[in-house]
Parts: C-alpha cells; structure tokens; sequence
C-alpha cells in the first residue's frame, strides 16, 4: 500500500498561479519539469557599494531538467554554482526571470504541491525558540497530518533520524549544526512527503549523524519517495542518487546516469605483490593498457596506476594481467567517479 | 485522506497557537511584563487617588498609553524578524498561504495586546472599587475597553504593515518616527491664518507656510488614524446616533494596511537571510 498521497488537482489553483505557463498536456506528467529558468540577482538598492554598483549576479540561466517521480536526483557544483538557487524556483521561494517549474503538473507554490513536499534548506533557521519535539510538532500540525497519531509520528521521526532522546526537550536555539541537520531533516520527513528537498543535509553532521541519514533517505526512496539533493558529499549522493546534475555558472553543464555505470572513463590502482622479481615492467604494463584502451597514468613501485574507458576495458586489463601471471592482488577504485567533474575544475 | 480538512483558511490554527506561545517562551517577556504591569498600576493607582473620576473617560492619550506598549512590545518584528532570521523558508514549504500567515500573524497580536490592556484595565477598576467603596464598572469602563481593544486592533494592523516592509524591528522605528511627524502636522495644522502674519514678517515665510497649513489640515486626520487609529464610544455616539463614518474609517484603515501587507509578502521572495 502506497503511503503517499497523490496531489488533489484543483482547476482553480493552476489558473490563478503566477507561473501559468502550463502547457496542454504537462499535467499529466508526474514528476517535477524544469523548463529553461534564468534567474538574477540584482543587489539590493540599499547595500550596493560604490564600486559593485552594476554587479548582478546570474544565478541560473536557461536551466532545464525533468526528475521523473520516484528517482533521486543528485546536484552538485562548486559554491556558488546555483544549486541554493534552483531549489528556491524549485519550491516557488523565488521568481525566475523566464521559464517555468511544474511539479504534477502545478505550479511549485499551489497548495495541493505544498502538501506533498518537504524541504531541508541549507541555512537551518528554525524558530530557536521551539524544542526539537515542538518544532516537529509544529510542522505535524502546518501540514494537516492527523492528531491521533502526532505524538508517535513525531517521536518515530526523531528516532529515525538518530537524535539523542535526552535533547527532544531542549530549544533548538541551544543546538549544534548537526544536531539541527537531524531536527530539520525530521521536519522534511513530516507527512512521509512525495517529493523531499534536501539542501546540503550532511554538512556539519558528524559520520554517525552521516550514516543515519544515508539509511533514512536510502529506505524512503526504496518507497518511492522522489529526492532532490544538493550535495558536496560525492560519494553519498553517489549511494544514494540515480543521477546526478552537474552545475556550473548557473548552467546545467553534464547529466550522469549513476545506475549505469558502463560509460564511464575512470582511474583505478592495481596493486602487486612486493616482490620485485614477478613485478612486470613499466614497458610491459603501458602494452597491455594500450591493447584494452586503457592507459598507465603512474607506476609506483608495487602499485600501478590506470585510466580505463570503461568496465569492458577494465575487465579486459584484469584478465590480460592475471593470464599472465602477474601477482595481482587487488584493484582499487581510485576516484569517486563524481570527483572528476570538480578534477577538470581545478585543471 | 478520508476526513477532509478545509485548508485554505484566512487564519492557520497552528500558526496562531504558536505566534502565542512564542511570546510567551520568550526570555525577557516576564521581567519587562512584570515591570510594566508594576509601573501601570502604580500610575493607576496615583491617578485613582488623585483624580475624582475613578476610570477616565476614553481620552486618545489614556488609551493610547496602554494600547502601544502593549502593540509595541510584541509586535516590533512581527513579520519583519520572521522574514531576516529566514524561518519563512520552513514555514512556506508548508500548506499555508502568504494572506493567511499575515492575517493570523496580525490576529495573534491583536488578541494578545488586547488581553493585556483588558487584564490592566480590569486591575485599574479593582483599584478604584477598593478606593471608593460603592462603585461600579459605567460607562467609561465599556468606552476604555472598547477603545483599547480597538486601537490594539488597530495599531497591531499598522505595524503588521511596517513589518511586512521593512527588515527586522525597524516597524517600530519607522512607527515611532511617523507618530512624529502626525503630531507636527497636527500641530501645524492647528494654525490660523490670523496667525501666520504674526508669526513670520518674511513674505516667503508667509507664502510657504500659507501653502503648507491646508495640506496639513488635510493630512492630520488620515495620518494620525492611520498612525492609531481607534473608535471612541463616547464620540461615537454623542450625537445621540452612531457615527457610521467614523467607525468606516477605523475598519477600512485596518482593512488597507493588511491588503498593503498582503500585497506586499505575496511578491517576496523567500531567500536566506541576507547577512
Ligand atoms: N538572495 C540573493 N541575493 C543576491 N545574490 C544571491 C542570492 N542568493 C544567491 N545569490 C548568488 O547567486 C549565486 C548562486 O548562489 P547559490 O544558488 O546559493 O549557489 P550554491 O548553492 O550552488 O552554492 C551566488 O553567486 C550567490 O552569491
Ligand atoms: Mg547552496
């Protein structure tokens, strides 16, 4: 049995919407379309400095992307790449310029929309006031969840995201950043959302905190639940994503399929055994990559280096090495396959 | 989804329990309440003492003066420190609408400093009935009670419109400011021309303030009801029937500064706070 409810679609609510640029057969679509958004910044009137006068930012420009219901979509980029920004447009915090945001069909900001979202910004302002079991109380309470089951829900969500019971009952003005990672994440959570935004949810949680949340979004996706989200942790949206949006400069600039992992070129070690008299020779290492379009990048004493095409090519290099009885003793992926986006960043 | 829930209210019951609470939770509300509450009654107290009439006609300066701490005390920031501490991102991901979250925000404080000024008038009138044996609650009482529910309705409409525009609690600046300049301009306003050639023997003087006197008696009564706005039972009705002009006024005030608010938080966007 489902647990998510599917959005009341309400006539009135799409006709009276500021972003009504719905095309004629959208609302079947179930999933989120993102259709070519730009989005500046202009400073505002009253901080702008004499020397910064005209500097607007462009945040976003002619982004688009659909998220099929029911994938983890990844987004990563270097700061200031525009992920905050996407996910504002997203949630219809923010007006594009141009282009449009449709979740089912509907407007980010329609009502129905709201009530099958649930949102982690990366800046946790929570009203500090409010206790952590309050604060979720609060949100039990904003999004229409039954009352009978308030106080359970609410506990089950606490302890889902692994926060200390002893801290239930103390004000989030008094919490650390990963403490308040956990509270806003269970505040997401609410309602068991059809759609979950989470911006940044690892940073400054510590690897326990890392784990749990792994579990968490891992379990909720095999329900179904579609993710957005932004993260700089490559290897957690890595265990978690379908697939991933790179962005730079406000443009969508590559879209990797996770789940497939066939196409792509990446470094792996291979490491020996130490002993010298059965190690091959660089020559002879260079050959044998070059026969399976892959390439020697580094020979370290027992430990070589490659840069293979693809897992055809690795498997290959594997097999080439072993019939010739060198003493493989294990093949070590050396990057995280996101890394190298930031790699060619750097170069 | 069996048990269906209106949910596109003008008030969120959620929202309005916990603006209430928050109030409450807050560390410096008990001291400066109890403060407060100790200077105004000592004053009530003073004043049934030294003045005949035990409750005091509904004058502006006797309803104002329990009416604005009470306004301004909770709802300097009403909206705006919601809007710079970026807690709306959390909250507009939820199924309210931006009208509802301004209209419940401005209920909230006008029901909690109406309670205030009730609870203090309630103290003043104990007070009197110990000081002078045999009296009782008259008409004064109903005036003041309604004239400081009233101006909390009121004011609180007013600085929930300064809240929408400006950051922080620069509502209660702007506020403290525009009260000014209302009593300047009621004050020119009260100018005769008989008077301005005594004042001033330079012709541009005259000329200027010849000008300027009608715009302010023009201004005086719209600024300073939009200012505190409030209805005076006693004014009300001392033409033996009401005063319906008066009381449209009052209404279509409140009625403005929360479309201005409305108007103005449904075109904002929810970004992190700007630091
Ligand atoms: N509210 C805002 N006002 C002005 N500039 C902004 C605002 N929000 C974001 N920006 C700018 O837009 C760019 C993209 O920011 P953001 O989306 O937060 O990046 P990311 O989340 O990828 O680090 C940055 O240059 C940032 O300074
Ligand atoms: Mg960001």
């Amino acid at each position: 049995m489902s647990q998510i409810p599917a959005p009341e679609v309400d006539a009135s609510l799409i006709d009276s919407s500021p972003l009504g640029t719905r095309s004629p057969g959208a609302s079947r679509f179930s999933g989120i379309k993102v259709d070519s958004l730009s989005k500046t910044f202009n400073p505002p009137l009253l901080y702008r400095k004499a020397g910064q006068s005209k500097s607007k930012v462009v945040a976003l420009k002619d982004f688009s992307l659909d998220i099929v219901a029911g994938e983890a979509m990844g987004v990563i980029g270097p700061n200031g790449a525009g992920k905050t920004t996407l996910m504002g447009c997203l949630l219809g915090f923010l007006h594009p310029d141009s282009g449009s945001v449709l979740i089912d069909g509907l407007p980010p900001n329609s009502l129905p929309i709201k009530e099958i979202i649930g949102y982690l910004p990366e800046r946790l302002n929570f009203d500090s006031w409010m206790t952590a079991k309050r604060f979720v109380t609060h949100h039990h309470e904003l999004s229409y969840q039954p009352e009978e089951s308030r106080e359970k829900d609410v506990e089950d969500l606490l302890n889902a995201v692994g926060l200390d019971q002893k801290k239930w009952d103390l004000p989030l003005g008094n919490f650390s950043r990963g403490m308040l990672q956990r509270v806003g994440l269970a505040q997401a959570l609410v309602g068991k959302p059809k759609y979950l935004f989470l911006d940044e949810p690892a940073s400054g949680v510590d690897p326990g905190g890392v784990l749990a949340v792994r579990q968490v979004l891992r379990d909720l996706k095999a329900k179904g639940m579609t993710i957005v989200l932004n993260s700089h942790q490559l290897d957690q949206i890595e265990k978690i994503c379908d697939r991933v949006a790179f962005v730079k400069g406000g443009r969508l600039e590559a879209l990797e399929d996770l789940v497939d992992t066939d196409t792509n070129r990446r470094e792996i070690a291979i490491k020996f055994k130490s002993n010298p008299e059965l190690m091959p020779s660089k020559e002879a290492l260079q050959d044998i990559a070059l026969s399976c379009q892959s390439e020697l990048s580094e020979l370290n004493y027992f430990v070589a280096h490659f840069t293979v095409s693809n897992n055809d090519s690795l498997s290959q290099l594997i097999k080439m090495l072993v019939n010739k009885d060198y003493p493989v003793l294990e093949v070590i992926p050396q990057s995280n396959r996101l890394e190298r986006y930031f790699k060619e960043e750097n170069a | 989804m069996s048990a269906k829930i209106k949910k596109d209210r003008a008030i969120n019951l959620a929202l309005f329990k916990s603006t209430l609470e928050e109030w409450r939770y807050n560390p410096a509300f008990i001291p400066i309440m109890a403060i407060g509450f100790l200077f105004l009654i000592g004053y009530s107290i003073v004043s049934v003492t030294f003045v005949d009439a035990p409750i005091h006609e509904a004058t502006f300066s006797s309803v104002f003066w329990t009416a604005l701490p009470s306004v301004a005390l909770l709802g300097a920031g009403i909206i705006g420190k919601n809007v710079s501490s970026g807690i709306l991102s959390v909250l507009f991901a939820r199924p309210i609408r931006r009208y509802s979250y301004v209209l419940t925000r401005w209920l909230a404080l006008s029901v909690a400093s109406s309670a205030l000024c009730l609870i203090l008038l309630a103290i003043e009138q104990i007070a009197a009935m110990a000081a002078f044996p045999g009296i009782l609650p008259d008409f004064n009482t109903l005036s003041q009670a309604v004239a400081r529910v009233s101006m909390c309705f009121g004011l609180s409409a007013t600085f929930v419109m300064f809240s929408s525009i400006f950051p922080n609690t620069l509502d209660l600046g702007i506020w403290i400011m525009l009260s000014f300049s209302s009593n300047l301009i009621v004050e020119i306003s009260h100018i005769e021309p008989y008077m301005i050639s005594q004042i001033s023997c330079n012709d541009l003087n005259r000329k200027i303030t010849e000008f300027v006197v009608p715009i302010c008696k023009e201004l005086a009564i719209p600024i300073q009801s939009l200012v505190s706005p409030y209805l005076d039972l006693a004014y009300l009705t001392h033409t033996g029937s009401v005063s319906w002009y008066a009381v449209f006024t009052y209404f279509s005030n409140i009625g403005l500064c929360l479309l201005i608010a409305i108007a103005i938080m449904n075109r904002k966007e929810v970004s992190y706070a700007s630091k």
